[in-house]
């Protein structure tokens, strides 16, 4: 994306913030990486978050890390103070988390039922005839570097002294996820239809010819009612993951992730996601 | 002697995420990208009731991994 940009765009990158240089005083900043290219409060014309700090610097005392990731957010929230943030900051869940979008998208969609419980309040008001998955509300690993991964689980054999995010398990053959890109939708689905069971260990494969997605077209109900809800939860970009449940063929949400990823929708650049990225940014 | 059933927590439902071996990708300041040639791997998933995607050593990848750490 940046070579969409050039010559005018500044990449940043936290993974390697010893590479550049950055002076910061309260009249402003300027950014400078190793050949000399810089940006500055008085050029930036606008700025694009991008999960930047979805890695650990692991070499780095945890001090010194948030003392970087202090000055990038300073830097960040003066592009936002200027209005000219394109896509949504890496902590907007902090404000919308997973059970206050629910409520938003139960508006226009159909949702999961889902419970987040601690000591095992609410799960007796559960349909017991439904089949409960467990999942993780943050994504965050285990002090061993493990991950709760969607879970098939029976509630009566949850240890009710851990806090628990249930939601009702979707039988489906198709994964639905809707990419929002300004004011465009770019809608994909997956079949689910060969999967072995929910083993999600598969091998990954090492290929260039991947194309899991293909595009799919939504309803006119079903985009109008979308279109509602990311006009709900005041955003025009990120991902939205749905399924097609199977015996109704009804449109289930299920997740909005403000700073999804959208790439892989799109690797060899087919369906102009890419396209309109860049457009959306400049606009 | 009763044996009672161990009940489960999420640390319990918790495994290792599957890493795959690639080279990792170089930073090039003067393209901005990467100076070596990425593959593409398969990003994504198949899991009950959602989309996950994740980075080279399994980690999910989603909206809510990123750390606003405040």
């Amino acid at each position: 994306m940046a070579r969409r940009f050039s010559p005018y765009c500044f990449r940043l990158n936290y993974d390697i913030w010893h590479d550049y240089s950055i002076e910061h005083t309260p009249k402003g900043w300027k950014i400078e990486d190793p050949t000399g290219r810089f940006i500055d409060s008085d050029s930036v014309t606008r700025a694009f978050w991008w999960k930047t700090f979805n890695v650990d610097l692991e070499s780095v005392d945890p001090m010194i890390a948030a003392e970087i990731r202090y000055t990038i957010r300073e830097i960040y929230a003066d592009t936002k103070h200027k209005g000219i943030v394109r896509g949504n900051p890496s902590d907007w869940h902090k404000n919308w988390g997973k059970t206050a979008i629910l409520n938003v998208a139960s508006r226009y969609l159909k949702v999961p039922t889902s419970l987040v419980s601690w000591k095992g309040l609410g799960i007796t008001k559960l349909p017991p005839d439904k089949v409960y998955v467990a999942k993780s509300l943050d994504s965050e690993l285990t002090a061993d570097g493990k991950a709760l991964f969607t879970t098939k689980v029976e509630l009566s054999q949850l240890d009710s002294s851990y806090p628990w995010f249930i939601q009702e398990y979707i039988e489906s053959d198709w994964d639905i996820t809707v990419q929002i890109v300004g004011k465009k939708l770019f809608p994909f689905q997956r079949s689910r239809k060969d999967l072995k069971g929910i083993d999600w260990r598969s091998e990954q494969s090492f290929r260039t010819d991947i194309e899991e997605w293909e595009p799919y077209s939504l309803n006119e109900r079903d985009e109008s009612s979308i279109r509602k809800l990311v006009s709900d939860l005041s955003v025009d970009f990120g991902r939205i993951d749905l399924m097609i449940e199977k015996t109704t063929n009804d449109l289930i949400f299920l997740e909005y992730n403000a700073n999804g990823q959208w790439v892989f929708l799109d690797y060899h650049e087919k369906y102009g996601i890419l396209d309109a990225v860049v457009e959306y940014i400049k606009s | 002697m009763a044996i009672v059933p161990t009940l489960l927590t999420p640390l319990i439902l918790s495994i290792t995420p599957a890493t795959i071996n690639v080279p990792t990708p170089s930073y090039d300041h003067a393209s901005q990208g990467a100076n070596t040639v990425i593959s593409q791997y398969q990003t994504t998933t198949i899991t009950a009731n959602g989309t996950q995607t994740f980075d080279f050593n399994g980690r999910p990848n989603d909206a809510d991994s990123d750390k606003g750490r405040d």
